[in-house]
């Protein structure tokens, strides 16, 4: 069980460190700095939409919970989104005091990597930068699952990294949260197993280039189909989500530096989970499709009982 | 034993699957934007309405080159470089009673032949009003043409130096009546997105 523990965790940390791209966060602040106020917020609203999407989806993959026992995994999680034509492009408007003022389709942060230049008075142009021509987004996060205690788990995820670049600091990632059956009051009267539970994580980037909390709290259910070591679990559940993220970034569209701070305010979200999870002695692999504000799916795998 | 060939068989079926989608890490073309902001000092002192300044030189190249260089970019990943605003304030007015003037800015290669072409215009601005601030300035076509052009040779590896020359048409009310000599000092303001492109290689797994 130990050597499968750090076997488990070496793997772990290459995924991660595959998906957090620290070269990337730092260009996306360049893009931003020809930005300020509202072109930032329509620049980056795709990536707030799919990290809240993300940080919500495969915190579960079973509706089963044991009333009594040890029970501990440790797994990870890779949650995604697949981005849309709609999320490619925004309504900017000009800045730095161009003439006249313009509002255009310019790229987000997912879209076209090409700068859109527009005309104005006098010969002038105004460019407004590309984006990083994304088709997904994904997070990949370790997580703790630790039980039971009268059919009560706790779940926990946990990373952070000092990237060692300036501009970033630090990136990192903690969230908790309780699942607890509810089928355990209906005893084997129950087709399917039920149960409930909250969990909330907070996601950051440097001191305070990007903040994120999310919250989720709803209800799961499903059917255990055993084979001898083989145990197939069909899974779904149904939850509200809430996410809420500030970016902070110095702006240069004035020509002179100038402190941005963008509140993409509080989203609230209804979120539909259906899932399969296939159990083969202390190894679970899993993967789901989420409906919500921005559908993302997810998979994974668990090390543990 | 036998957990430890399921999970290396586990990681292996990951690490194709990951594999299989054209792998995380995918190559983009990105086109970023640097801005650039270009001043130009002035300091004007004259008896008579309509008056000439001491033209101003700019090393143009020096000063898209530390843009370039904060940015860590080189000239040869210039894409575009345009001309977007300008704008003019007073730095410094000691006088009891206001001004207010008239005039244009004219702008010339001191490289090459090349203008010199108008490139901002004032008109009926009070001095006062005009202190510590930076009003947007209206830019004339040739004037910014030339600009662009000196652009397009700054990105051809040439470096261009441009000279900057004040021509006050009118101040009100005029220095002889008032029997004082019109005194103060003023900047102007260009701002330049300068189109860079770039090879990243970013996440993309699915």
């Amino acid at each position: 069980m130990a050597d499968s523990i750090r076997l488990a965790g070496s793997i772990g940390i290459i995924l991660l460190l595959l998906f957090v791209s620290v070269p990337s966060s730092a260009q996306i602040e360049d893009q931003l700095k020809a930005y300020t106020g509202d072109n930032g917020t329509g620049y980056l609203q795709p990536l707030a939409d799919a990290f809240g999407s993300d940080l919500n989806c495969g915190l579960f993959h079973s509706a089963h919970i044991p009333e009594t026992g040890v029970h501990i995994s440790f797994g990870f999680r890779v949650m995604s989104v697949i981005f849309g034509s709609d999320d490619r492009t925004f309504g900017a408007t000009t800045e730095s005091g161009f003439s006249p003022k313009r509002t255009t389709q310019a790229p987000t942060v997912v879209g076209p990597g090409e700068a859109v230049l527009v005309d104005g008075n006098g010969g002038t142009q105004f460019a407004f930068p590309g984006g990083f021509d994304l088709n997904s987004f994904a997070l990949a996060v370790p997580q703790l699952r630790i039980g039971a205690f009268r059919g009560t788990e706790a779940l926990i995820r946990f990373f952070a990294i000092n990237t060692g670049d300036v501009e970033l600091g630090n990136i990192s990632i903690f969230g908790f949260g309780l699942r607890h059956s509810l089928s355990q009051y209906r005893g084997p009267d129950l087709p399917v197993d039920v149960s409930a539970g909250f969990f909330w994580q907070k996601f950051s980037v440097g001191d305070d280039l990007l903040d994120s909390s999310a919250f989720t709290a709803g209800v799961q259910a499903g059917k255990r189909f055993e084979r001898g070591l083989l145990v197939l679990q069909p899974y779904t559940g149904l939850a509200v989500d809430v996410f809420s993220m500030d970016v902070a970034y110095e702006s240069e569209a004035s020509g002179t530096a100038e402190d941005i701070e963008i509140d993409f305010g509080q989203n609230t979200t209804l979120h539909l989970t259906m899932g399969l999870s296939l159990n083969l002695a202390y190894v679970n692999l899993h993967a789901e499709y989420n409906v919500a504000a921005q559908n993302s799916f997810s998979f994974g795998i668990s090390f543990g009982n | 034993m036998k957990a430890k060939v399921i999970l290396i068989a586990v990681a292996f079926v990951l690490c194709m699957m990951v594999c299989q989608t054209g792998c995380i890490l995918k190559e983009k073309v990105i086109e970023i934007v640097l801005t650039n902001e270009t001043c130009v000092d002035f300091e004007e002192f004259s008896e008579y309405a309509v008056w000439a300044g001491q033209p101003v030189s700019v090393d143009f190249a020096e000063e898209i080159e530390d843009v370039l260089e904060d940015a860590g970019v080189s000239r040869s990943e210039i894409k575009h470089a345009v001309v977007v605003s300008a704008s003019y304030g007073v730095t410094d007015f000691q006088q009891v009673d206001d001004w207010v003037i008239s005039g244009a800015v004219e702008v010339r290669r001191t490289d090459v032949p090349d203008g010199p072409d108008t490139v901002l215009a004032y008109s009926t601005q009070s001095v006062r009003d005009a202190l510590g601030r930076m009003i947007r300035a209206d830019l004339y076509k040739p004037g910014v043409e030339l600009l662009s052009r000196a652009l397009e040779d700054f990105t051809d590896n040439v470096n261009p130096i441009l000279e900057f020359t004040v021509l006050n048409g009118d101040v009100d009310p005029d220095p002889q009546v008032r029997g004082v000599p019109i005194d103060f000092k003023w900047k102007a303001c260009l701002v330049m997105h300068i189109v860079v492109v770039q090879d990243l290689e970013v996440p993309d797994p699915f």
